[in-house]
């Protein structure tokens, strides 16, 4: 349960958020997206009130920002272009979105230097149940990159994946958001990680901000005590 | 160093007290009394079947050998089988791709579309395709045509409830990503939701063409052609050696397609 979380991720930066499983930072993320309805409370994706819009309108504040997952959630059985191409689902019409090959050649382009900035362009006729852990990870940022959304939420975008793909990774969103002016929201298990590539990281705690720092300025002991004791699976 | 076993002394088997022995007697009691009224309520005789030894050894003879003068008029009739099979599986198949998205509990749209979409499927798949048949003879007569429809009909509700159950089963993590994404429901289903359970789908479309195969005969004999019919009349006629031969050629052609079936569902990945 969340309470009172006021969570403000900025254009061009990586919030790091920390805390132990059942503390209710994935919570956050799917509530931004009302991928999870929030019971009371305001949220303001990308300048608009998520909570008042439904149908169409809905669909088009979650355009803006753009999920990376835990489990990484390719479409296995097509290829790592295809899936990319899905980022832009959400501004095709009629019968161009049937097929990718009827998608629109701007999304085709943009597709294209999607897959090269995560650099894995020369995989994109890969079937992506053939593509490594971190390679799907990857694939996945550049599906977020093709549905041009001003924010990324990655939701544990590392926890499954080797120390040296879990760094490609963060590395490449922090790059993302950087370069590109996206904000960039991280939820994170490893605290070093936070500290390398965040700009700012925020501790949950039972559903309520236990801190907000900047790397130079956390503190371990505050890290830590966010692990104390036992709560339930997120 | 070695250890002795541990000198444990063994449990005794647990008996049952006289209440469950009781339940055990009146659960044994209640089968063998349904079982002596159901055999009574078909008529059932042992005599009747050893007296009728006779008539069936009768039949045999009478029946062979296959008459090879209705060889080709079997053939026919077994390609019209197959093809109302396919028209039927296929007409059922694509209808079923539009009711599907309402009958998984984990993608349709509103409780109400889901329940209206269980009741169609309950109500096809409930009735056999040879009842549906006696009312498309009606509707667009006698033929082909009309087993076709009836086995589409049938084949929607078969095919439905299997589509169904395997989109709840399957990973909604792509689904997930791509309504996060801002894509719409239809976009869901077809980037996200088909191709998932696509091999799947296609397994149990085959599998049901197979089954339809059969039917067909069935829908046949009420009116619906092809070797159903054919065979129907045969026997109806007392031309035992003409039925032999239609029987053979219906054999061959189940069991190659039956095999067949089972060989491309195998090599689907």
């Amino acid at each position: 349960m969340l309470k009172g979380v006021d969570l403000d991720v900025r254009r061009g930066e990586i919030v790091a958020i920390l805390g132990a499983n059942g503390s209710g930072k994935s919570t956050i993320l799917r509530c931004a997206t009302r991928m999870i309805e929030p019971d009371s409370g305001t949220v303001i994706l990308a300048g608009r009130d998520i909570m008042a819009a439904n149908g169409g309108a809905l669909r088009d504040i979650r355009r803006s920002a753009a999920m990376v997952f835990q489990q990484i959630h390719l479409v296995r059985r097509r290829t790592a272009f295809e899936n990319v191409c899905y980022g832009a689902l959400g501004r095709i019409q009629g019968w161009r979105s049937l097929s990718y090959r009827a998608f629109p050649a701007d999304v085709i382009e943009t597709a294209w230097r999607s897959l090269e900035r995560v650099g894995l362009a020369d995989k994109a006729w890969q079937r992506a149940d053939t593509l490594s852990g971190g390679q799907a990870q990857r694939v996945a940022i550049a599906r977020a990159l093709c549905q041009q959304a001003e924010v990324i939420l990655a939701d544990e975008p590392v926890s499954a994946l080797d120390p040296r793909a879990a760094n490609t990774v963060l590395a490449l969103l922090a790059d993302i958001a950087r370069t590109d002016g996206l904000a960039v929201a991280c939820v994170l298990h490893q605290p070093d990680l936070a500290k390398e590539y965040g700009d700012r990281i925020i501790g949950i705690s039972a559903g309520e901000v236990a801190f907000e720092r900047t790397p130079a300025t956390v503190d371990d002991a505050e890290i830590a005590h966010l692990y104390d004791g036992e709560v339930d699976d997120d | 160093m070695t250890t002795e076993p541990l000198a444990v002394a063994r449990p005794p088997r647990h008996r049952a007290g006289t209440r469950r022995k009781i339940v055990y007697v009146g659960v044994a009691a209640a089968t063998i009394a349904i079982y002596v009224h159901a055999w009574r309520d078909i008529g059932g005789s042992f005599g009747a079947l050893f007296s009728g030894l006779g008539n069936l050894w009768d039949l045999i003879r009478r029946s062979l050998p296959p008459n090879l003068g209705v060889l080709h008029a079997s053939i026919d009739a077994m390609v019209v089988t197959l093809d109302t099979a396919l028209i039927g599986t296929t007409i059922a198949l694509a209808l079923s791709l539009l009711i599907t998205p309402l009958a998984a509990k984990n993608i349709a749209p509103r409780r109400w579309a889901y329940e209206a979409a269980r009741v169609v499927i309950a109500f096809t798949r409930t009735i056999p395709s040879f009842i549906f048949a006696l009312y498309m003879v009606v509707v667009v007569g006698l033929g082909p045509y009309s087993a076709a429809i009836a086995i589409a009909i049938h084949s929607i509700g078969t095919l439905g409830k299997l589509f169904g159950e395997t989109i709840e089963d399957m990973d909604t993590g792509p689904v997930d990503a791509l309504r996060a994404s801002g894509a719409g429901r239809g976009h869901v289903f077809l980037h996200a939701v088909l191709p998932g359970v696509a091999p799947t789908l296609v397994s149990l479309t085959l599998y049901r063409f197979d089954v339809n195969v059969r039917d067909s005969l069935a829908t046949g004999f009420v009116g619906g052609g092809g070797i159903g019919f054919l065979l129907f009349n045969s026997i109806q006629l007392f031309q035992y050696r003409d039925a032999s031969m239609e029987l053979l050629v219906l054999l061959v052609v189940l069991l190659a397609v039956e095999r067949i079936s089972t060989l491309l569902r195998s090599r689907i990945v």
